[in-house]
């Protein structure tokens, strides 16, 4: 599904991914865990195409195609998601708008027709009850008004109506207290699927034991300094992530 | 004739009221004659009213509303009698022809307790320049709702001095859109007279090439308990430059005063200038006064948020576009009409 080659990145002249590599398959959940300036937001910024990062070196793979040469909006097209850490506030921009012109860009850019108006609906109802987001909330403005609960959820249900095969979700548990985060896991178990895959990036264990992932990957210094199954997670915890910041130095 | 044969004292940029807006440059090389103006009116019949005054004027220095003195035209005059509730908008239409200096000078009376809404819609062929002067009078707990369109030709120039009274209650809604003339400048002073008599001054001004538009407002608080609103909006694209110098100024009188002044600005081309000058002067103690302004780039990090969902640059462009713009759109209190500036506005984005 993804492969991610030996990727260099900078900002300014400062190096910030060295070399990382990283393989997910279809149906696979990978979680990366670091510490803070480690490069895991970088990595969640380059794979979405934000500008202002300068890939040195390396490449990134969707379904074999390198997708370093597309625009976000194209990546979005190819199956690519990201549940931002800090979602955006779009002022005037409404969100069930929003959603629409969203989930019809990605199907106009694939040659599909437009959704219908009525279907659309009927989808975003079911959606919204799971993740227990409001009528109120989608007549607001895109993330305007919203609590860091709603912002988060909020990102879920736009991966709900997109319905990526390749979702990264970059600090999706930041700032959530433990019934939010119920919430958004919940509704990122009820998208595990055969043919779609996750990133999961966090900073803290906790995440993952309402997200259970295949694998976990330790990211210090701007590459993956160990990789393991589940029980990492738990080992990191216990003994935090000083070990790894050293071996990668 | 050349401009400066028919007029001999045109505002410069020496005054400081004008120090933004180079308006002997914008009628540099037009030949003009007069001629009389001559609004084309719809809803506005029964409600003509013959010779109208006009005040003499008592400005220091070369204004707008001096030199429609140079050679003016009859006054339109439109009442509306007290208590009248005017259903239907009146439509007002000033076109320009080339070679023409048209000086217009139009009245609206609104009685105690009526309610009328005025369109005006200011459009035109090719050179000429428009000076018009507009006096309002809104009589105690009367409602007027002004909406004016200037979609002059890119080659013209438009001046308009407005002056406005309010009386007690009495409520003065004014949403100017620009998008026309080479040159604008839309000076609106208004004048709370007592109690509650509100003020809202809004507008959005979309501009390209090498067009100038000048927004120019002055609210004068005379009376306590009276609010004010200024919201204006200024999209800017090619080399195009935005003026927009709002004053509230509250006299000692006028305590409890609660004046609102918010200018945004957004700059679609590192080429285009806006020029910001808010100013309060207050000499009440117990008021309520805020002013702000903002002048920027479309923010790239919903940009980026939009395309990420995989809606296409241009269109996310556009959306944020529409999103700055309908927030100043929110103060046009007539959905039909708000309905016709979103059209006007979308016609414009192309």
């Amino acid at each position: 599904m993804l492969e991610i080659k030996n990727l260099h990145v900078a900002i300014e002249d400062k190096k910030i991914l060295n070399g990382l590599t990283l393989t997910i398959n279809p149906g696979e959940v990978h979680a990366i865990m670091g510490p803070n300036g480690a490069g895991k937001s970088t990595l969640s910024y380059v794979l979405a195409g934000r500008e202002d990062y300068e890939v040195t070196e390396g490449e990134i793979l969707l379904d074999g195609e390198n997708i370093l040469e597309m625009e976000p909006e194209q990546r979005a097209a190819a199956g690519l998601f990201l549940a931002f850490q800090y979602p955006v506030e779009i002022p005037g921009v409404q969100m069930t708008n929003f959603l629409k012109t969203a989930m019809n860009s990605i199907r106009k850019q694939r040659g599909e027709s437009e959704i219908d108006a009525l279907d659309f609906l009927k989808i975003l109802k079911t959606k919204q009850k799971a993740l227990g987001v409001s009528d109120d909330m989608l007549k607001r403005a895109v993330n305007v008004g919203f609590s860091g609960g709603e912002k988060k959820r909020n990102e879920v249900l736009q991966m709900a109506m997109l319905e990526p095969k390749m979702a990264i979700l970059d600090e999706t548990d930041s700032g959530l207290d433990i019934d939010a985060l119920k919430i958004v896991a919940d509704g990122v178990n009820k998208l595990r699927a055969e043919d779609r895959s996750f990133l999961v990036i966090t900073h803290y264990q906790r995440l993952l034991d309402y997200i259970v992932p295949d694998f976990v990957h330790v990211l210090a210094k701007g590459k993956i300094v160990k990789s393991g199954g589940k029980e990492l997670a738990l080992e990191l915890e216990a003994s935090g992530y000083a070990g790894f910041v050293d071996e990668a130095a | 004739m050349t401009v400066q044969t028919l007029i001999k004292d045109l505002p410069t940029t020496k005054q400081e009221k004008w120090k933004f807006s180079n308006l002997p440059a914008a009628l540099k090389g037009l030949e003009l004659v007069p001629a009389s103006a001559t609004w084309d009116m719809t809803g506005a019949f029964e409600f003509l009213e013959a010779g109208g005054r006009w005040p003499a004027t008592d400005d220091a220095e070369p204004s707008l509303w001096a030199l429609n003195a140079a050679y003016p035209s009859d006054p339109v005059s439109i009442r509306v009698p007290a208590g009248k509730h005017v259903e239907q908008p009146i439509h007002l239409t000033l076109e320009g022809h080339e070679g023409q200096l048209l000086t217009s000078r139009l009245s609206l009376n609104v009685g105690a307790g009526a309610d009328v809404t005025v369109i005006e819609h200011h459009k035109g062929l090719e050179s000429y320049w428009k000076n018009c002067a507009t006096q309002i009078e809104v009589g105690a707990n009367a409602r007027l709702r002004h909406y004016r369109i200037i979609e002059d030709d890119p080659f013209a120039v438009n001046t308009q001095a407005t002056r406005v009274s309010v009386r007690r209650d009495g409520n003065y809604e004014c949403f100017t859109l620009t998008t026309g003339a080479k040159f604008s400048r839309n000076e609106v002073h208004a004048r709370l007279l007592a109690e509650n008599a509100t003020a809202s001054l809004s507008g959005a001004t979309l501009l390209n090439g090498r067009q100038v538009g000048d927004t120019t407002l002055l609210i004068e608080h005379e009376a306590p308990h009276c609010p004010s609103h200024q919201y204006f909006k200024t999209l800017l694209d090619g080399q195009a430059k935005g003026v927009f110098q709002g004053k509230i100024h509250v006299h000692q009188i006028a305590q409890k005063t609660d004046g609102y002044q918010l200018s945004n600005n957004l700059l679609l081309s590192p080429l285009a200038e806006m020029d910001v000058k808010p100013e309060l002067e207050i000499y009440a103690d117990d008021v309520k006064c805020s002013h702000g302004t903002t002048t920027g780039a479309l923010d790239e990090t919903p940009l980026f948020y939009l395309r990420s969902r995989g809606v296409t640059e241009k269109d996310a462009r556009r959306l944020l576009i529409e999103a700055f713009l309908g927030e100043v759109l929110e103060k046009i209190t007539r959905d039909e009409i708000r309905a016709d500036m979103e059209g006007r506005i979308r016609l414009w984005l192309g």
